[in-house]
């Protein structure tokens, strides 16, 4: 599956004098199974684009949509929520193994401001509030969290009952990268995963995406940080005053030499 | 001066301290970088330097005020600028302009005086064509602009900053640190500067790092490369990558 933008348009304040265009004409397709960075300087329009891509903001003029490859058959993204996603459909249990689980998100977003998008009392249960809105029961819920917690390096037994409110910065960031992952998406934006990640947990954010990237999930980083850009991404994108310029290999992009 | 002695800090329903007994002074004028692993009680550090957490134990003074005393609040306040870490909660006004302003106007310097520092404001900081836009329709690292432009927009004896330009990109985060450093020696702020970007730390004239609570190490930079048990405390697996092409530079600029 691939997820398609086309000649997408986006301006802020529309019809009204001080309206201008963030985003102008970007065609993008994100391949299935490829970690895709997209950089540029602050106030460039990659938490819009992002925003746009996960189906959240409606771009002005242009099209987003899922297309499978196989079946050829064309789904405009849904409106998905941040660290939730849409529901995917079930996989029949027989036939080939699928490598992915058999429950998903579509496309999932994990927003800039982890407070943005915690609404839930615990981090256990922001941590299942995707899953659980999947149609999976309460072990399959609970697997999914401890998983995704693991994944992230939070300490299950300390922390699951925590408000997510008395956490640190770090571990808030990773709260919410772990309520994503336990959504099983096919698509995976992450806007600035690593702000307020020390080093460590930042490189280990990478090598879990590295892996994601392996199981066939997409994954789209917004970001500043180039030397993770640029060691982990399969492809680059460079958005500068409203355009996004693509390239196949990772390069410096312009604005750093200006 | 900010002056902590051996101060401890527990939150509330928590079994594990978030500050064990932590010495720090901070000298008129004096710039320190603070660094350390996620949850390791650089933020509590900084919400006790500032006068919002009072100690549980130990005793922390801002230019000789107690810190947690009804009497000292307001003062501390005036003296201390904080930026705290999620920028979106900190605003308090509708326009970017009236946000900057806010804080002169509050303490009462004459409108010349504050049309002049916010001019002056949105100048450095590239946010004049942003002016009468609400802070929270910016971007992350325009939102982290603004309230930077906010806080030095009251001149304040001390900075706080806890992780300022975590969102800005490689040249803002530049000039910011440039910046600060001008301030720091004209004025003679003192600036306690939380990063999790090593070259920034290395960069400054004094670097403290925690690991769970604790001060482990204070000290300069190149004191700070030599202690390889630190390193490894702080889960500082190779320090090569934070040093080329000098100090002061982002590390991400050596791709240029």
């Amino acid at each position: 599956m691939e997820l398609l933008l086309d000649s997408i348009q986006f301006s802020y304040d529309r019809g009204l004098p001080t309206e201008r265009i963030v985003l102008d004409s970007i065609s993008l397709r994100v391949r299935e199974g490829e970690l895709l960075s997209i950089v540029g300087r602050t106030g460039s329009g990659k938490t819009t684009l992002g925003l746009i891509m996960a189906g959240l903001l409606d771009p002005t003029k242009g099209r987003v949509a899922l297309e499978h490859s196989l079946a050829n058959s064309i789904t405009p993204v849904k409106t998905p929520v941040g660290g939730a996603g849409t529901p995917r459909s079930r996989q029949p249990s027989s036939g080939p193994p699928a490598k992915r689980e058999p429950e998903g998100a579509d496309v999932v977003m994990v927003f800039q401001f982890p407070e943005s998008q915690f609404f839930e009392e615990s981090v256990f249960r922001e941590v299942a509030f995707g899953p659980s809105r999947q149609g999976l029961g309460g072990e399959a819920v609970r697997q999914r969290v401890v998983s995704a917690m693991q994944k992230m390096r939070l300490d299950f037994h300390a922390l699951s009952n925590r408000s997510t409110l008395t956490l640190s910065a770090g571990e808030k960031r990773r709260v919410a990268i772990a309520s994503a992952l336990s959504c099983g998406p096919r698509f995976l934006i992450l806007d600035e995963p690593t702000v307020s990640l020390d080093w460590e947990a930042s490189t280990h954010v990478f090598e879990i995406l590295k892996g994601l990237r392996r199981d066939g999930v997409s994954v789209i980083v917004m970001t500043h940080e180039m030397e993770d850009a640029l060691a982990y991404s399969d492809r680059i994108a460079v958005l500068a005053e409203g355009k996004l310029e693509t390239r196949v290999q990772p390069i410096v992009p312009t604005y750093l030499t200006s | 001066m900010i002056e902590l002695s051996s101060v401890s800090y527990v939150y509330p329903g928590q079994a594990c301290a978030a500050l064990r007994e932590a010495n720090l002074d901070v000298k008129e004028g004096e710039t320190l970088c603070l660094i350390g692993r996620n949850a390791s009680g650089k933020s509590t550090l900084c919400k006790v330097a500032a006068g919002v957490l009072k100690p549980a134990a130990g005793s922390a003074k801002v230019d000789g005020l107690s810190v947690g005393e009804e009497c000292t609040r307001i003062e501390i306040r005036r003296r201390v600028g904080f930026l705290q870490q999620d920028p979106e909660s900190q605003f308090v006004s509708v326009t970017v302009e009236r946000e900057i302003a806010s804080g002169p106007e509050n303490l009462g310097f004459s409108v010349p005086e504050t049309r002049k520092i916010v001019e002056e404001l949105l100048g450095f900081f590239d946010l004049a064509e942003l002016r009468k836009r609400p802070p929270h329709a910016l971007s992350g690292g325009q939102m982290q602009k603004v309230l930077l432009a906010s806080l030095l927009a009251m001149r304040p004896k001390h900075l706080i900053l806890d992780e300022p330009t975590s969102y800005l990109d490689p040249l803002e985060r530049l000039c910011v640190g440039k910046e600060l450093k001008r301030i720091s020696s004209v004025l003679g702020t003192s600036v306690v500067w939380v990063t999790q970007f090593l070259n920034e730390a290395l960069a400054s004239p004094r670097m403290v790092a925690m690991e769970q609570g604790a001060i482990c190490f204070d000290g300069s930079p190149a004191e700070f490369l030599s202690r390889h048990d630190i390193h490894s405390a702080l889960g500082i697996e190779s320090l090569e990558r934070f040093l080329l092409p000098g100090p002061g530079l982002p590390r991400t600029m050596r791709f240029r």
